[in-house]
Protein backbone atom coordinates (compact mmCIF):
# COMPACT_ATOMS: atom_id res chain seq x y z
CA UNK A 1 0.00 0.00 0.00
CA UNK A 2 1.59 3.18 -1.10
CA UNK A 3 1.64 6.43 1.10
CA UNK A 4 -0.54 8.23 -1.63
CA UNK A 5 -3.24 5.45 -0.19
CA UNK A 6 -2.89 5.66 3.48
CA UNK A 7 -3.54 8.83 2.88
CA UNK A 8 -6.45 8.80 1.08
CA UNK A 9 -7.99 6.43 3.76
CA UNK A 10 -7.51 8.49 6.15
CA UNK A 11 -9.26 10.98 4.48
CA UNK A 12 -11.77 8.68 3.44
CA UNK A 13 -12.27 7.61 7.31
CA UNK A 14 -12.54 11.13 7.94
CA UNK A 15 -15.82 11.20 5.33
CA UNK A 16 -17.72 8.56 6.84
CA UNK A 17 -18.01 9.54 10.01
CA UNK A 18 -18.95 13.09 8.71
CA UNK A 19 -15.74 15.20 9.40
CA UNK A 20 -15.10 15.95 5.93
CA UNK A 21 -17.44 16.20 2.97
CA UNK A 22 -17.39 14.25 -0.42
CA UNK A 23 -15.62 16.25 -2.69
CA UNK A 24 -15.93 15.74 -5.97
CA UNK A 25 -12.00 15.33 -6.32
CA UNK A 26 -12.39 12.51 -3.71
CA UNK A 27 -15.07 10.31 -5.52
CA UNK A 28 -13.57 10.44 -9.08
CA UNK A 29 -10.53 9.26 -7.04
CA UNK A 30 -13.12 6.76 -5.79
CA UNK A 31 -13.86 5.91 -9.23
CA UNK A 32 -10.86 4.86 -10.84
CA UNK A 33 -8.21 3.08 -7.74
CA UNK A 34 -9.69 0.02 -6.70
CA UNK A 35 -8.05 -0.69 -3.72
CA UNK A 36 -8.82 3.00 -2.13
CA UNK A 37 -12.99 1.98 -3.41
CA UNK A 38 -12.56 -1.79 -1.35
CA UNK A 39 -11.27 0.12 1.68
CA UNK A 40 -14.53 2.86 1.02
CA UNK A 41 -17.04 0.02 0.76
CA UNK A 42 -15.49 -2.09 3.94
CA UNK A 43 -15.81 1.62 6.10
CA UNK A 44 -19.99 1.07 5.11
CA UNK A 45 -20.03 -2.61 5.76
CA UNK A 46 -18.59 -2.22 8.96
CA UNK A 47 -20.62 0.67 10.10
CA UNK A 48 -23.47 -1.61 8.93
CA UNK A 49 -22.49 -4.32 11.15
CA UNK A 50 -22.16 -2.66 14.48
CA UNK A 51 -24.87 -1.04 14.47
CA UNK A 52 -27.45 -2.99 15.86
CA UNK A 53 -27.22 -1.65 19.70
CA UNK A 54 -30.06 0.53 19.89
CA UNK A 55 -30.35 2.50 22.82
CA UNK A 56 -34.18 2.72 22.23
CA UNK A 57 -34.92 -0.25 23.49
CA UNK A 58 -33.66 0.29 26.83
CA UNK A 59 -35.99 0.15 29.83
CA UNK A 60 -35.27 2.94 31.96
CA UNK A 61 -34.97 2.04 35.78
CA UNK A 62 -36.12 4.41 38.24
CA UNK A 63 -34.74 2.48 40.58
CA UNK A 64 -31.55 3.44 39.75
CA UNK A 65 -32.47 7.25 39.51
CA UNK A 66 -33.74 7.10 43.13
CA UNK A 67 -30.97 5.43 44.81
CA UNK A 68 -29.19 7.72 43.23
CA UNK A 69 -31.11 10.58 44.91
CA UNK A 70 -30.55 8.55 47.90
CA UNK A 71 -26.76 8.07 47.64
CA UNK A 72 -26.28 11.80 47.19
CA UNK A 73 -28.77 12.74 49.82
CA UNK A 74 -26.11 10.56 52.40
CA UNK A 75 -22.82 12.12 50.72
CA UNK A 76 -24.82 15.35 51.44
CA UNK A 77 -25.00 14.75 55.19
CA UNK A 78 -21.34 13.27 55.54
CA UNK A 79 -19.76 16.49 54.36
CA UNK A 80 -21.83 18.75 56.24
CA UNK A 81 -20.87 16.40 59.24
CA UNK A 82 -17.45 16.48 58.40
CA UNK A 83 -17.67 20.38 57.83
CA UNK A 84 -19.31 20.65 61.64
CA UNK A 85 -16.92 18.33 63.04
CA UNK A 86 -13.64 21.07 62.02
CA UNK A 87 -15.96 23.68 63.19
CA UNK A 88 -16.38 22.13 66.52
CA UNK A 89 -12.70 20.87 67.04
CA UNK A 90 -11.66 24.62 66.12
CA UNK A 91 -13.88 25.79 69.30
CA UNK A 92 -12.98 23.03 71.65
CA UNK A 93 -8.69 23.99 70.72
CA UNK A 94 -10.30 27.50 71.68
CA UNK A 95 -12.07 26.17 74.88
CA UNK A 96 -9.07 24.16 76.45
CA UNK A 97 -7.17 26.96 75.71
CA UNK A 98 -8.67 28.96 77.95
CA UNK A 99 -8.56 26.14 79.79
CA UNK A 100 -5.11 25.32 79.72
CA UNK A 101 -4.41 29.27 80.87
CA UNK A 102 -6.80 29.01 83.93
CA UNK A 103 -4.47 26.16 84.64
CA UNK A 104 -1.28 28.13 83.92
CA UNK A 105 -2.75 31.25 86.37
CA UNK A 106 -2.95 28.59 88.91
CA UNK A 107 -6.76 27.15 89.36
CA UNK A 108 -5.49 23.62 88.86
CA UNK A 109 -7.08 22.94 92.18
CA UNK A 110 -10.39 23.65 91.73
CA UNK A 111 -9.87 22.24 87.89
CA UNK A 112 -9.25 18.99 89.64
CA UNK A 113 -12.05 19.32 92.40
CA UNK A 114 -14.34 20.28 89.20
CA UNK A 115 -13.58 17.08 87.75
CA UNK A 116 -13.96 15.01 90.16
CA UNK A 117 -17.52 16.32 91.24
CA UNK A 118 -18.41 15.65 87.84
CA UNK A 119 -17.08 12.23 87.73
CA UNK A 120 -19.24 11.96 90.15
CA UNK A 121 -22.57 13.42 89.82
CA UNK A 122 -22.64 13.14 85.84
CA UNK A 123 -23.40 9.17 85.77
CA UNK A 124 -26.34 9.58 88.67
CA UNK A 125 -28.17 10.93 85.88
CA UNK A 126 -27.90 8.30 83.41
CA UNK A 127 -31.15 6.49 84.98
CA UNK A 128 -32.99 10.13 83.86
CA UNK A 129 -31.73 10.37 80.59
CA UNK A 130 -32.55 7.25 79.45
CA UNK A 131 -35.71 7.64 80.88
CA UNK A 132 -36.66 10.57 79.09
CA UNK A 133 -35.42 9.55 75.61
CA UNK A 134 -37.61 5.99 76.36
CA UNK A 135 -40.64 8.32 76.98
CA UNK A 136 -39.30 10.45 73.64
CA UNK A 137 -39.44 7.03 71.65
CA UNK A 138 -42.91 5.68 72.56
CA UNK A 139 -44.19 9.45 72.19
CA UNK A 140 -43.20 9.45 68.58
CA UNK B 1 -1.76 22.01 98.36
CA UNK B 2 1.60 21.89 97.48
CA UNK B 3 0.60 18.19 95.20
CA UNK B 4 -1.58 20.37 92.92
CA UNK B 5 1.75 22.40 91.73
CA UNK B 6 3.65 19.72 92.03
CA UNK B 7 1.58 18.12 88.95
CA UNK B 8 4.23 18.39 85.76
CA UNK B 9 2.99 20.21 83.00
CA UNK B 10 3.01 17.35 80.73
CA UNK B 11 -0.07 15.87 82.49
CA UNK B 12 -2.28 18.72 82.11
CA UNK B 13 -1.37 18.73 78.33
CA UNK B 14 -1.89 15.05 78.33
CA UNK B 15 -5.78 15.47 80.05
CA UNK B 16 -6.29 18.64 77.91
CA UNK B 17 -5.51 15.95 74.56
CA UNK B 18 -7.92 13.88 75.97
CA UNK B 19 -10.31 16.00 76.19
CA UNK B 20 -10.23 16.79 72.53
CA UNK B 21 -10.21 13.51 71.58
CA UNK B 22 -13.14 12.79 73.32
CA UNK B 23 -14.77 15.55 72.60
CA UNK B 24 -14.29 15.56 68.75
CA UNK B 25 -15.27 11.17 68.90
CA UNK B 26 -18.74 11.74 70.22
CA UNK B 27 -19.04 14.64 67.63
CA UNK B 28 -18.22 12.52 65.18
CA UNK B 29 -20.35 9.60 66.39
CA UNK B 30 -23.64 11.56 67.38
CA UNK B 31 -23.73 12.90 64.07
CA UNK B 32 -23.32 9.58 62.26
CA UNK B 33 -26.44 8.87 65.00
CA UNK B 34 -28.81 11.36 64.59
CA UNK B 35 -27.93 12.75 68.18
CA UNK B 36 -27.62 15.80 68.85
CA UNK B 37 -24.10 16.54 68.03
CA UNK B 38 -23.11 19.84 69.33
CA UNK B 39 -24.82 19.00 72.92
CA UNK B 40 -22.97 15.75 73.14
CA UNK B 41 -19.69 17.10 71.60
CA UNK B 42 -19.63 19.87 74.39
CA UNK B 43 -20.49 17.63 77.06
CA UNK B 44 -17.59 15.25 76.12
CA UNK B 45 -15.02 18.17 76.70
CA UNK B 46 -16.06 18.20 80.25
CA UNK B 47 -14.65 15.38 81.71
CA UNK B 48 -12.66 12.24 80.61
CA UNK B 49 -13.92 9.02 81.17
CA UNK B 50 -17.05 9.46 82.83
CA UNK B 51 -18.73 11.49 80.01
CA UNK B 52 -17.82 9.29 77.49
CA UNK B 53 -18.75 5.80 79.58
CA UNK B 54 -22.44 8.34 80.08
CA UNK B 55 -22.48 9.22 76.50
CA UNK B 56 -22.14 5.26 75.60
CA UNK B 57 -24.57 4.37 78.09
CA UNK B 58 -27.42 6.42 77.24
CA UNK B 59 -26.99 6.18 73.35
CA UNK B 60 -26.13 2.52 72.88
CA UNK B 61 -29.15 1.52 75.58
CA UNK B 62 -31.52 3.84 73.47
CA UNK B 63 -31.15 3.71 69.55
CA UNK B 64 -32.79 6.98 67.91
CA UNK B 65 -35.66 6.13 65.48
CA UNK B 66 -36.35 7.10 61.98
CA UNK B 67 -39.11 6.28 59.87
CA UNK B 68 -38.55 3.55 57.04
CA UNK B 69 -38.13 5.33 53.73
CA UNK B 70 -40.83 2.68 52.41
CA UNK B 71 -43.46 2.11 54.47
CA UNK B 72 -43.42 4.72 56.57
CA UNK B 73 -43.26 2.32 60.40
CA UNK B 74 -41.18 3.87 63.09
CA UNK B 75 -37.80 1.90 63.51
CA UNK B 76 -34.40 1.91 65.12
CA UNK B 77 -31.72 3.74 63.39
CA UNK B 78 -29.35 0.96 63.54
CA UNK B 79 -31.76 -1.43 61.66
CA UNK B 80 -30.00 -2.75 58.04
CA UNK B 81 -33.75 -4.25 56.96
CA UNK B 82 -37.19 -2.40 57.76
CA UNK B 83 -38.61 -5.65 60.15
CA UNK B 84 -42.28 -4.18 58.57
CA UNK B 85 -41.33 -4.10 54.66
CA UNK B 86 -38.33 -5.99 54.99
CA UNK B 87 -36.66 -3.15 52.59
CA UNK B 88 -33.00 -2.37 52.70
CA UNK B 89 -32.21 0.62 54.67
CA UNK B 90 -29.04 2.99 53.63
CA UNK B 91 -26.97 3.09 56.50
CA UNK B 92 -24.32 5.17 56.79
CA UNK B 93 -20.91 3.30 58.34
CA UNK C 1 -40.37 22.18 29.06
CA UNK C 2 -37.23 22.32 27.51
CA UNK C 3 -33.71 21.27 29.01
CA UNK C 4 -32.54 24.75 29.38
CA UNK C 5 -35.09 25.47 31.52
CA UNK C 6 -35.32 22.34 33.50
CA UNK C 7 -31.82 22.82 33.94
CA UNK C 8 -32.27 26.06 35.36
CA UNK C 9 -34.83 25.26 37.81
CA UNK C 10 -32.43 22.08 38.81
CA UNK C 11 -29.79 24.24 39.73
CA UNK C 12 -31.50 26.43 42.08
CA UNK C 13 -32.83 22.92 43.67
CA UNK C 14 -35.72 21.89 42.57
CA UNK C 15 -35.38 17.83 42.83
CA UNK C 16 -38.59 16.95 40.00
CA UNK C 17 -36.64 18.95 37.13
CA UNK C 18 -33.35 17.22 37.83
CA UNK C 19 -35.18 13.98 38.11
CA UNK C 20 -36.90 15.12 34.71
CA UNK C 21 -34.07 15.70 32.99
CA UNK C 22 -32.16 12.66 34.48
CA UNK C 23 -34.88 10.39 32.92
CA UNK C 24 -34.38 12.17 29.73
CA UNK C 25 -30.98 10.99 29.33
CA UNK C 26 -31.48 7.46 31.29
CA UNK C 27 -31.52 5.86 27.63
CA UNK C 28 -28.19 7.30 26.46
CA UNK C 29 -26.13 7.26 29.81
CA UNK C 30 -26.83 3.65 30.09
CA UNK C 31 -26.59 2.62 26.28
CA UNK C 32 -23.29 4.43 26.14
CA UNK C 33 -21.76 2.41 29.60
CA UNK C 34 -23.52 -0.67 28.51
CA UNK C 35 -21.25 -0.24 24.92
CA UNK C 36 -17.71 0.36 26.66
CA UNK C 37 -18.53 -2.22 30.00
CA UNK C 38 -20.28 -5.13 27.71
CA UNK C 39 -21.55 -6.17 31.38
CA UNK C 40 -24.90 -5.58 32.83
CA UNK C 41 -24.33 -5.48 35.99
CA UNK C 42 -21.33 -3.09 35.77
CA UNK C 43 -23.25 -0.48 33.66
CA UNK C 44 -26.33 -0.82 36.51
CA UNK C 45 -24.14 0.51 39.06
CA UNK C 46 -22.24 2.79 36.70
CA UNK C 47 -25.22 4.50 35.93
CA UNK C 48 -25.94 5.29 39.35
CA UNK C 49 -22.54 6.64 39.97
CA UNK C 50 -23.04 9.20 37.23
CA UNK C 51 -27.02 9.98 37.96
CA UNK C 52 -25.40 10.30 41.73
CA UNK C 53 -22.38 12.83 40.53
CA UNK C 54 -24.62 14.48 38.21
CA UNK C 55 -26.62 15.08 41.41
CA UNK C 56 -24.03 16.26 43.58
CA UNK C 57 -22.56 18.68 41.04
CA UNK C 58 -25.12 20.13 38.64
CA UNK C 59 -24.25 23.59 40.07
CA UNK C 60 -21.10 23.30 38.58
CA UNK C 61 -22.32 22.79 35.30
CA UNK C 62 -22.48 25.89 33.13
CA UNK C 63 -24.52 24.43 30.68
CA UNK C 64 -22.22 25.92 28.03
CA UNK C 65 -22.53 21.76 26.66
CA UNK C 66 -25.31 19.61 26.11
CA UNK C 67 -26.65 17.52 29.59
CA UNK C 68 -25.84 14.29 27.67
CA UNK C 69 -22.63 15.71 26.71
CA UNK C 70 -21.62 16.31 30.41
CA UNK C 71 -23.47 13.40 31.84
CA UNK C 72 -21.26 11.22 29.42
CA UNK C 73 -18.13 12.68 29.83
CA UNK C 74 -19.06 12.23 33.49
CA UNK C 75 -19.40 8.25 32.45
CA UNK C 76 -16.49 8.08 30.98
CA UNK C 77 -14.28 9.53 33.64
CA UNK C 78 -15.59 7.01 36.17
CA UNK C 79 -14.98 3.57 33.69
CA UNK C 80 -11.52 4.71 33.82
CA UNK C 81 -11.27 5.47 37.21
CA UNK C 82 -13.03 2.20 37.54
CA UNK C 83 -10.52 0.24 35.36
CA UNK C 84 -7.51 1.75 37.11
CA UNK C 85 -9.26 0.58 40.47
CA UNK C 86 -9.55 -3.16 39.16
CA UNK C 87 -5.79 -3.22 37.77
CA UNK C 88 -4.39 -2.43 41.04
CA UNK C 89 -6.27 -5.74 42.41
CA UNK C 90 -4.75 -8.13 40.10
CA UNK C 91 -4.81 -9.28 36.68
CA UNK C 92 -6.11 -12.67 37.60
CA UNK C 93 -9.39 -10.53 38.89
CA UNK C 94 -9.81 -9.11 35.83
CA UNK C 95 -9.61 -12.77 33.79
CA UNK C 96 -12.28 -13.87 35.89
CA UNK C 97 -14.33 -10.71 35.40
CA UNK C 98 -14.02 -11.14 31.26
CA UNK C 99 -15.26 -15.01 31.66
CA UNK C 100 -18.34 -13.66 33.71
CA UNK C 101 -18.57 -10.86 31.32
CA UNK C 102 -19.49 -13.02 28.52
CA UNK C 103 -21.80 -15.24 30.98
CA UNK C 104 -23.96 -12.07 30.86
CA UNK C 105 -24.36 -10.65 27.83
CA UNK C 106 -25.93 -14.51 26.92
CA UNK C 107 -28.54 -14.34 29.53
CA UNK C 108 -29.31 -10.59 30.66
CA UNK C 109 -28.67 -8.24 27.62
CA UNK C 110 -31.76 -6.78 25.67
CA UNK C 111 -31.17 -8.19 21.86
CA UNK C 112 -29.31 -11.15 22.08
CA UNK C 113 -27.51 -12.12 18.70
CA UNK C 114 -26.34 -8.81 17.32
CA UNK C 115 -25.36 -7.41 21.08
CA UNK C 116 -23.83 -10.70 21.45
CA UNK C 117 -21.35 -10.71 18.41
CA UNK C 118 -20.89 -6.45 18.05
CA UNK C 119 -20.32 -6.75 22.36
CA UNK C 120 -17.58 -9.58 21.59
CA UNK C 121 -16.14 -7.00 18.75
CA UNK C 122 -15.95 -3.97 21.15
CA UNK C 123 -14.36 -6.13 23.90
CA UNK C 124 -11.36 -6.95 21.73
CA UNK C 125 -10.56 -2.70 21.80
CA UNK C 126 -8.45 -1.83 24.17
CA UNK C 127 -10.53 0.52 26.33
CA UNK C 128 -9.37 4.53 25.49
CA UNK C 129 -9.76 3.57 22.25
CA UNK C 130 -13.14 1.74 22.53
CA UNK C 131 -14.67 5.03 23.75
CA UNK C 132 -13.69 6.94 20.76
CA UNK C 133 -15.28 4.48 18.34
CA UNK C 134 -18.54 4.37 20.72
CA UNK C 135 -18.71 8.20 20.73
CA UNK C 136 -18.05 8.40 17.29
CA UNK C 137 -20.03 5.30 15.35
CA UNK C 138 -23.11 5.29 17.99
CA UNK C 139 -22.93 9.21 18.95
CA UNK C 140 -22.00 10.99 16.05
CA UNK C 141 -19.97 13.02 18.53
CA UNK C 142 -17.08 15.59 16.46
CA UNK C 143 -13.47 15.21 16.42
CA UNK C 144 -13.38 18.25 18.47
CA UNK C 145 -16.40 17.17 21.15
CA UNK C 146 -14.84 13.70 21.33
CA UNK C 147 -11.59 15.39 22.42
CA UNK C 148 -13.09 17.96 24.85
CA UNK C 149 -15.26 14.50 26.19
CA UNK C 150 -11.97 12.34 26.78
CA UNK C 151 -9.74 15.43 27.48
CA UNK C 152 -7.31 14.51 24.72
CA UNK C 153 -6.08 16.38 21.46
CA UNK C 154 -7.88 15.88 18.40
CA UNK C 155 -4.63 14.45 16.80
CA UNK C 156 -5.25 11.59 19.26
CA UNK C 157 -8.75 10.81 18.39
CA UNK C 158 -8.18 10.57 14.85
CA UNK C 159 -5.22 8.14 15.46
CA UNK C 160 -7.40 6.04 18.26
CA UNK C 161 -10.58 5.94 15.63
CA UNK C 162 -8.05 4.62 13.21
CA UNK C 163 -6.64 1.88 15.36
CA UNK C 164 -10.36 0.50 16.21
CA UNK C 165 -11.28 0.75 12.50
CA UNK C 166 -8.19 -1.44 11.02
CA UNK C 167 -8.63 -3.63 14.26
CA UNK C 168 -12.61 -4.21 13.24
CA UNK C 169 -11.52 -4.76 9.79
CA UNK C 170 -9.17 -7.68 10.82
CA UNK C 171 -12.18 -9.46 12.96
CA UNK C 172 -15.22 -9.06 10.70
Amino acid sequence: MSFKHEKMQKVLLDVCYGEMPMTEEISKHLDYCSECKAYWNELMLLRESMSGFNDNEIEIDSSIINSAFLKSSIEIKRRKNLKDLIIFSVISVLLLGMLGLLIYVGYGRSIIVAQIILMFFVPLSVPFMIRQRIMKEESL
Amino acid sequence: MSDVKDIPLYLWFVLIVLLLAQGCWIFWDASKRGENKWLWGFFGLLNVPSNLIVYLIVTRVVSKSVSCKFCGKRIRMSYKYCPYCGEKQNIET
Amino acid sequence: MNEKALLEKARTGDRKALELLLYDNYKIVYGYLLKLTVNEELTKDLTQDVMMKAILNIKKFKGNSKFSTWLISIASNLYKDYVRKSKKISSTAIEELSIKDSQNIENDVVNKDTVNRVGKLLRELPYEKRMVFILKNYYDYSYEEIGEILKCPIGTVRSRLHYCIEKLRKLI
